[in-house]
């Protein structure tokens, strides 16, 4: 039965979370209807079924899984209920100890299988306990007095086992957290320390009531002694992680606190669109950019605003913001170099004016794409700026919409910001931070007079382009800008 | 010649410092090897040695590694304490039998009556086209066998305090240098500055990730620190300087403290130092550990020959990144 693998809905997803399913296990679906609602590190995407058959779950909601790992499977003839590996606890052990009676086990995973029965069962063991078993275990049957009976050997460890690293079990063993309701995100759905971390910060407090702990728990989690000769004398072992918040039993092992010595306090894990903002950050750190800051005129700029909401529909009126799209697009058109991007020691320049623009979401920041910006009027700008935003915000954007823009506009104007140098959305050469437009006095001619003014600041990768090169970007944006009318041709 | 603490030194001269500095302190020690002394080695290291102390005690020897380095254990058994060069760890595979059968087992055989003084210095390491049979990377072979000391330093000033300390130690010790690191500078220490074996040197701090390295290899993961540093994760680099004796608490500690370990090894993997060293680990510290310890060494092939295969065959700081990221769950943007 053909597996349905975790899609690769982006170039830089990793790893996706199942959010919702569309249909229930064991129902009937049909290739191309929306299946399952797969959150990645970008953006929320309904995934279509690959083939028509019965639907058999194997990610559940909630669960985060790697680029290519199994979450379904859809195929003909599919039993109703889970595929091996997901059924309900206890169901597993009868399996296995039934298998492992001998010739009266009532199933046979080994015909399906093709692996040959030996007398001792050790293939009916192995077929039971691998989850990609082909055919999938019927529903179990009822437990005979035989298969009830404690088994002659304990089942293998690898059916039920769930996979967590040593650290992560000693750490749930001592919150006294159950595994089961930890989701694992490491390699191959391993539990890590993270995972279970992240549970002990979103779980009320009080996990473990004051003395609970005997002391025989408490001398079991003194961790292993060390093999005699390896030279490491048990005293010498340092507590898991750092500072721990008070405990009733002094912690052999207490709550980690990691990367770093910070302070307790109410811990939440980053989501994966924090995750990505995290590390773009980051990697914008290492350019060497400068930022040249230059106040404009924009008298003429909102006269003329004011002009076009007498002459557009409400979802086309453009915001200030939307007019610096548009300059932006217009200078950058005719100075491709400041859309330049380094790849290693090359400069490519893109083939279209791709304007992002930096959105404002719930929990982060989305830098939707206006594509060919450029070739596009002040109301087309500004209606689907609109789109984009509203859709951003609803977590709706298709991935392709947040992918390579080659220049960004990022505005704080609206909070009343006057200016500000906005971080270099990489691998872009350079963005645009957009300031208010307020009324401020200004000298013209010898006399001081108010006028609307606006400061936009260019923060350039200096690796791509030079002081005097983003001077001449920014004059002609201002020069556009103050001249309104040059933005509608 | 003197020592300036403060000039960088290059690590075949922070050599040749120590071995002046023993030849001049202790009439008992003497070298011995081939091409040695009127040749200055094949390495450079004892130049200038043969004019400043004569040919008794800079000893130029035929190419019998089997014999000469009996002979010197027969000497250090009488009383002296030699120094054999060995021109690289390729051709200590003839002395093998004088080494593990004699030099490791003298002195517990015989009830403590005899010791082995002996110091054998030798080259490991690849990287200048010398194909399969001139390019391996042995410390395993020697960190193997009870009764012997191994030492790997990694930097000048290691170079000539553990060699000092080598000299004067009364067992056998190995002492593996790298063909890579003879010309890399840096500070060395003066004529009593010995360093102890069995503590390992933490190389860089960090909390994420341990990386334990020696020799060559300490520089391809303080490199592969530096690419990590800028994508925000801080390895701890160890280097254990010594594997026998093994300052396995330092090593262990920090594992414990970062929960994830990746050892780089330029030799093979299979029952090599990586996979000793992990297995220590494992044992040391598996309650603590986040992640299978991960491994980063030489192909298990015969070196080849062509640049760019040997390159691939090779530790390199890429490898090195990639190992930590998915050590600590996070692959490769």
């Amino acid at each position: 039965m053909p597996e349905m693998l975790m899609p690769k809905l982006s170039d830089t997803m990793e790893e996706g979370t199942v959010l919702h399913w569309f249909k229930a296990d064991g129902d009937q679906v049909a290739k191309g209807e929306p299946l399952v609602e797969i959150e990645t590190d970008k953006a929320t995407m309904t995934v279509e079924a690959p083939n028509d058959g019965t639907l058999a779950i194997i990610a559940q909601e909630g669960d985060t899984l790697d680029v290519g790992a199994p979450i379904a499977m859809i195929g003909v003839g599919a039993p109703t209920g889970a595929p091996t590996g997901v059924e309900p606890p206890g169901t597993r052990s009868t399996e296995i100890a039934s298998a492992e009676d001998g010739p009266a086990a009532p199933n046979k995973d080994t015909v399906a299988t093709g692996i040959p029965t030996t007398d001792d069962g050790t293939a009916d063991t192995i077929a039971a306990a691998t989850p990609t078993a082909a055919a999938p275990v019927p529903p179990p049957a009822p437990p005979t007095p035989a298969a009830a009976a404690p088994p002659a050997r304990t089942a293998p460890p690898t059916g039920d086992r769930i996979p967590a690293s040593p650290l992560a079990r000693n750490i749930a063993a001592h919150h006294g957290i159950d595994l089961a309701t930890v989701t694992g995100t490491g390699p191959g759905g391993r539990i890590v320390k993270h995972d279970v971390e992240a549970v002990i910060a979103g779980a009320p407090t009080g996990v473990e009531p004051p003395g609970t702990r005997s002391a025989e728990s408490a001398s079991t989690e003194d961790g292993p002694a060390a093999p005699s000769g390896t030279g490491v004398p048990p005293s010498s072992a340092p507590p898991l992680g750092g500072a721990a918040p008070a405990q009733p039993v002094p912690p052999k092992l207490p709550p980690p606190v990691p990367r770093g010595d910070w302070p307790a306090g109410r811990r939440t894990p980053l989501t994966k669109l924090q995750k990505t903002i995290s590390r773009r950050m980051t990697d914008a750190h290492a350019v060497p950019d400068f930022t040249l800051e230059r106040d404009i005129d924009t008298t003429a700029l909102e006269a003329a605003r004011a002009d076009l909401r007498v002459a557009l529909p409400e979802d086309q009126r453009p915001s200030l913001n939307d007019l610096v799209i548009r300059a932006v697009a217009m200078a950058a058109r005719e100075r491709p170099d400041m859309l330049s991007r380094l790849d290693g020691d090359d400069l490519v320049v893109p083939q279209s004016v791709d304007v992002g623009v930096a959105v404002s979401v719930p929990g982060g920041l989305i830098v939707p794409v206006v594509r060919n910006a450029d070739q596009k009027g002040v109301p087309q700008i500004a209606a689907e700026v609109r789109d984009l935003a509203r859709r951003g915000r609803a977590g709706e954007l298709r991935p392709d919409e947040l992918e390579g823009s080659a220049i960004s506009v990022s505005n704080l104007g609206m909070f009343g910001v006057d200016r500000f140098h906005a971080v270099i959305n990489a691998p872009e050469a350079a963005i645009v931070g957009v300031g208010r437009s307020v009324e401020r006095p200004v000298v013209v001619d010898g006399h001081v007079v108010v006028r609307e003014v606006m400061t936009l600041t260019l923060s350039v990768d200096h690796r791509v382009a030079y002081g005097a090169e983003g001077a001449t970007f920014l004059a002609r944006i201002a020069e556009l800008l103050e001249h309104p009318a040059a933005l509608l041709v | 010649m003197s020592t300036d603490p403060a000039k960088p030194v290059a690590y075949r001269d922070a050599l040749n410092q120590a071995l002046r500095e023993e030849l001049t302190r202790d009439p008992d020690v003497f070298l011995l090897g081939e091409d040695i002394a009127g040749f200055d080695g094949a390495f450079k290291v004892t130049r200038g040695l043969l004019a400043e102390f004569g040919p008794e005690r800079v000893v130029d020897t035929p190419i019998t590694e089997a014999g000469f380095t009996g002979m010197a254990i027969g000497a250090a058994m009488a009383g002296l304490r030699p120094v054999v060069e060995i021109m690289t760890v390729n051709f200590v595979i003839l002395a093998m039998d004088q080494i593990v059968n004699n030099a490791a087992k003298i002195h517990y055989m015989f009830g403590g009556q005899a010791s082995v003084p002996i110091v054998i210095r030798m080259p490991g390491g690849a990287g200048h086209q010398l194909s399969s049979q001139h390019s391996q990377t042995l410390d395993a072979w020697f960190a193997h066998v009870p009764g012997l000391k191994v030492v790997c330093p990694s930097t000048p000033e290691d170079a000539k305090g553990l060699l000092k300390t080598a000299i004067r130690d009364d067992d056998p010790v190995i002492f593996i240098e790298n063909e890579g690191l003879y010309g890399k500078k840096g500070p060395v220490g003066g004529p009593d500055d010995l360093i102890p074996f069995g503590q390992a040197a933490v190389r860089r701090a960090g909390t994420h990730c341990t990386v334990i390295a020696h020799s060559r290899m300490v520089w391809v993961a303080l490199q592969a620190a530096e690419e990590l540093a800028s994508q925000g994760i801080e390895v701890e680099v160890i280097d254990p300087r010594t594997f026998r004796p093994l300052d396995l608490d330092t090593l262990a500690s920090s594992v414990r403290r970062t929960g994830h370990a990746v050892v780089v090894d330029e030799g093979w993997p299979e029952y090599g130092i990586s996979a000793g060293l992990a297995t220590l680990l494992y044992e040391a510290c598996f309650d603590w550990l986040d992640a299978p310890i991960g491994r980063v060494t030489c192909a298990d092939v015969p070196m080849p020959y062509a640049k760019n295969l040997e390159q691939a065959a090779l530790p390199q700081p890429a490898d090195v990144v990639a190992a930590v990221l998915a050590n600590i769950g996070q692959g490769v943007a």
